[in-house]
């Protein structure tokens, strides 16, 4: 009989401080930012009409506790979009890092339409787009004319990522936060 | 009868620690939420202009949701409850099969409304939201026959169609005709399959000789041209008093570049740019050929003094982005109207009950809606053919700036090219 009594003291003090805690929780607890790096971004194939660029971001999670995270970017290189993307939500453990890799396809007639309805001439889309995409390892596109590929020197500026962490804790408090990140140029790995 | 007590009081306590601290409450999240689908434009032919108007819609999503969410009075029980955004977006890079591959996942994700740039994106998924009962919003898109002939219809864009834009821009140089004799009235635009209509007899044509107009034809432009001399001097060869222009912001620098070196005076040829045809980087790219163009603007200027635009500024820092504002201002202005239409049927039938059917009627009921001043109003003059951009006006380029030459006017309903 004192065994239970005690048994439901030592459950209504456990309680008591899990309460405590929650409530004392919600008061102190102020996400702080997950710090995001560009770790590498490196061209997995190339050819004349396309460039497969996977960048490799690197994630750690400073707050003592799990936090789901959202993660969006834009890749730049040479002032130009590369492309954008919204990567798929995931777990990062208390104090933990860990990598999240996405692919972008870039596709060299899509960039030099893309150059053009921004009102470029074709002359002058070409000379933006050529020595940004021998940087990325792209390989001679076609209609270039003879001789011009050799002496066009690519671009070796860093590729740039900026975007939005959107962090969500156990209580579900979401905090938004921005991160700018770089890494030097892309190396071709096949 | 205390050990059953005990064990009842344990698994209370159990059941505490997995609501509270399991992986799977957090990623049911434990606040309201409703699935948003962003299929937005970065990459492809147009995500040099496509990229900020991106960037204002989703920021302003963003924004709304560090705000707290959507405030709203849950009907029920009369309190004033929040709902946030679960915002997804992939880029469609102006591509239609890529935008119904990212329809498919927004639908698996329980997407309740999606949003796409573009009008062939926003038509290819047109059919696939009229079967899932989905509502669409095609932002920085066209009205069409391949957007709206599905039943029942799901899909909303932003602007009109091509030839009631057209017929707008006619209607507003017809009342500005100061000539005695009819005015000769032509168009030049970029040759894109869902933009024929506007050449067809019973489109523009019908419309110009019904406003006491004469039509003299209109000119196909290539979608990636560098001279369009030939199809100038054939209008001006007919004696045009108006050329309205429809194109990409490339058109619209060519047309510039060759109306200039061919000298033709603005002040004796009306010339009117369409809303795709420029945005306010025209005086930038083509300063001394832009003078004295006419363009026709659904939306306000950067430069205007309005709460929008505050906004839309301040929301902008807030995300540490540059760039071009007046096209993100083009995007940032559909936040108001997801947004209201997302209170205005969580108040109509509450959190538990809302189905994608009642934000699709919400949506298409839109009336009047103060956008922070950056469009004349959201304003859904018919909802079973559902537009948002009801008005427009028209400023001219007078010395390197944009000048507004009208008051707000209403956008002409054709019926020809609509289905």
């Amino acid at each position: 009989m004192r065994s239970i009594k005690g048994v439901w003291r030592i459950s209504f003090l456990v309680l008591a401080i899990v309460l405590c805690m929650q409530a004392v929780g919600a008061e102190c607890k102020e996400l702080k930012p997950i710090s995001v790096e560009l770790e590498s971004c490196n061209a997995i194939y190339s050819s004349k009409d396309n460039v497969c660029l996977v960048p490799t971001f690197k994630l750690s999670n400073p707050n003592d506790q799990l936090i789901l995270a959202t993660i969006d970017y834009s890749l730049r290189f040479g002032g130009q979009i590369l492309g954008s993307a919204q990567m798929p939500t995931i777990y990062l453990p208390s104090g933990g890092a860990m990598d999240q890799r996405d692919a972008i396809v870039l596709v060299y007639k899509s960039w030099f339409a893309r150059l053009y309805f921004e009102g470029k001439s074709p002359g002058e889309a070409m000379k933006i787009l050529l020595p940004l995409w021998k940087g990325l390892d792209g390989k001679e596109p076609a209609k270039v004319p003879e001789g011009m590929w050799s002496k066009i020197v690519a671009t070796t500026s860093k590729i740039e990522a900026d975007g939005s962490i959107t962090l969500a804790d156990e209580d579900g408090t979401e905090r938004i936060f921005f991160f700018k990140t770089s890494v030097q140029g892309s190396k071709q790995l096949n | 009868m205390k050990k059953s007590a005990l064990i009842v009081f344990f698994a209370g306590l159990f059941t505490i620690f997995t609501i509270n601290f399991s992986p799977l409450a957090m990623a049911q999240g434990i606040g309201k939420e409703i699935t948003v689908g962003l299929s937005l434009t970065y990459t492809g032919p147009l995500g040099g202009t496509a990229s900020s108007i991106s960037d204002g819609f989703l920021d302003h999503l963003m924004w709304i949701n560090n705000q707290g969410g959507i405030e709203y009075n849950e009907p029920g029980t009369g309190k004033s409850e929040r709902v946030k955004m679960k915002i997804k977006w992939e880029d469609n890079a102006y591509n239609s099969s890529k935008s119904l591959s990212i329809y498919k996942r927004f639908k698996a994700a329980g997407a309740m409304v999606v949003c796409s740039l573009g009008s062939p994106t926003g038509e290819a998924i047109s059919a696939s939201l009229s079967r899932d009962r989905v509502p669409g919003v095609g932002f920085y898109a066209g009205a069409s026959p391949a957007g709206f002939r599905h039943e029942p219809n799901y899909y909303s864009t932003s602007s009109s169609t091509l030839t009631e834009e057209f017929c707008t821009s006619v209607k507003w140089f017809m009342s500005d005709w100061k000539g005695t004799r009819p005015p000769k009235i032509g168009g030049m635009s970029m040759d894109a399959p869902s933009w024929r209509p506007m050449g067809e007899p019973g489109g523009v044509k019908a419309y110009v000789e019904k406003a006491g107009g004469k039509w003299v034809g209109i000119e196909w432009v290539p979608m990636i041209v560098t001279d369009t001399s030939i199809q100038i001097k054939r209008l001006v060869s007919k004696g045009v008093d108006a050329i309205v222009v429809f194109g990409g912001i490339s058109h619209g620098i060519v047309i510039a570049k060759d109306m200039f070196r061919l000298g033709i005076d603005f002040k004796k040829v009306k010339v009117l740019y369409g809303t795709p045809t420029w945005d306010e980087r025209l005086i930038d790219l083509v300063p001394k050929e832009a003078e004295g163009i006419i363009v026709s603007s659904p939306y306000t200027f950067s430069w205007e003094d309005l709460p929008g635009v505050r906004l839309a500024k301040k929301v902008r820092e807030w995300r540490g982005r540059s760039g071009e504002m007046g096209s993100y201002l083009r995007g940032f202005v559909f936040g108001y109207g997801l947004k209201a239409a997302l209170k205005s049927a969580l108040e109509k039938v509450g959190y538990e009950k809302i189905t994608p059917t009642d934000i699709r009627d919400a949506l298409f009921s839109l009336k009047d809606l103060d956008a922070g001043g950056l469009m004349y109003k959201i304003n859904v003059r018919e909802p079973d053919y559902p537009q948002y951009c009801s008005h427009t006006r028209f400023a001219i380029v007078e010395g390197g700036r944009f000048k507004i030459i009208s008051d707000w006017v209403e956008m002409e309903k054709v019926e020809y090219g609509r289905r």
